[in-house]
């Protein structure tokens, strides 16, 4: 499985010099993820009252709702990844805090999203134990959109029972599904209260935002990958600006070194570059030697 | 307690359609004007949102993916 990290290429472009580079973007506070993830949540929240006092329209609150959900996985991925505490017990708090905060406007439990994106990364594209699989691989953006919308982009149960003998597994999903079950017990009561404004402030919104993240996270950088370290991800562009989503051209060296800051990894890939050229990183030949300020499209 | 929630949810689907749906199709329904003259027109929202909610839940997904 994957590549001989030691011998695959000369010493020049080791692992060890790699994971160097590396490092260096991989040390920052990520303050301004935070104050998205916790942003997003506030200013949604905030959108029921000015809806239900009618300060602002419900068509508004939907636009709105829409951006807050489309913004509401990222620091959340970072959370996953003990991106805020980076390895420090007495800040693991603020991981498990943002993580979950931001994450209500989509209505996902933290904790099986945690754990479940820790397979993602340890087995990306193995059929049987991707828990993204689906997504990653899927034939079109259609099937995306449609496995997103029914739910089914994921089988979590299937995953529950593949990862059986994984205790710390368990125990995460154990408390994700009480986590679940609160969200649907709270769905449940505001729709018979406020219907039209609990489908259009948040069951909607959340649709798009799981369509959005799924779309941009799981499959357009993976289209055509394959199993192993640096071949499971790669770099692409589109006509689409990254600014507008997520700078997800950049994905693949989150799956090298998930440690990167979001916002450093462009600087990150500057000095990457060599090293993923020498690995054979899919689309690392195409990589602009200047990525920070550049939008990356191609037409 | 555990058996109680593990019934409810293999019934998920049909909960969903009955309540959300339900709830969703009942205060759309009272928004068109060319439907105030039906009659029972709240038991025909959550009916439908309940047969909606037992045709995925036969067919196991919500959409044709």
């Amino acid at each position: 499985m994957g590549v001989d990290i030691k011998d695959a290429v000369s010493e020049e472009f080791s692992f060890e010099k790699e994971k160097a580079v590396a490092k260096k973007y991989a040390q920052r506070f990520q303050w301004e993820m935070i104050l998205i993830g916790i942003g997003q949540a506030c200013v949604w929240l905030s959108l029921w009252p000015l809806v239900m006092f009618g300060i602002i329209p419900l068509w508004l609150g939907f636009v709105v709702a829409c951006f807050c959900a489309c913004m509401a996985y990222l620091p959340s991925h970072e959370a996953q990844h003990g991106n805020y505490s980076r390895g420090d017990p007495k800040k693991r708090w603020i991981d498990v805090l943002v993580g979950h905060i931001t994450l209500i406007t989509v209505m996902f439990p933290y904790e099986i999203l945690r754990v479940t994106h820790m397979k993602h990364h340890a087995y990306t594209n193995h059929d049987d134990k991707d828990p993204d699989f689906l997504t990653s691989n899927a034939k079109s953006v259609k099937e995306v959109i449609l496995l997103s919308l029914d739910g089914t982009s994921t089988d979590y149960e299937k995953y529950k029972e593949i990862y059986s003998s994984d205790a710390a597994f368990q125990k995460a999903f154990e408390k994700g599904v009480k986590v679940f079950l609160t969200y649907r017990i709270i769905l449940m009561s505001l729709v018979f209260l406020f219907p039209l404004q609990t489908l259009l402030l948040w069951w909607l919104p959340a649709k798009i935002g799981v369509v959005y993240t799924t779309l941009f996270f799981s499959y357009y950088p993976h289209i055509g990958t394959e199993i192993g370290r640096y071949k499971n991800t790669r770099f692409w562009q589109h006509w689409m600006p990254r600014y507008i989503n997520h700078s997800m051209q950049l994905h693949f060296v989150h799956h090298l070194h998930p440690n990167i800051g979001h916002y450093d990894e462009p600087r990150a890939i500057e000095e990457l570059k060599p090293f993923l050229i020498a690995r054979g990183v899919p689309g690392a030949e195409e990589i602009p030697d200047r990525i920070t300020y550049n939008p990356l499209i191609k037409i | 307690m555990e058996k109680f929630l593990e019934t409810i949810l293999a019934y998920n689907k049909i909960w969903f359609g009955l309540i959300f749906i339900g709830s969703v199709l009942n205060a759309v329904s009272k928004e068109l004007v060319v439907l105030n003259q039906v009659p029972y027109l709240s038991l025909i929202s959550f009916l439908s949102g309940f047969v909606i909610g037992l045709v995925a839940h036969i067919r196991g997904k919500w959409l044709w993916v």
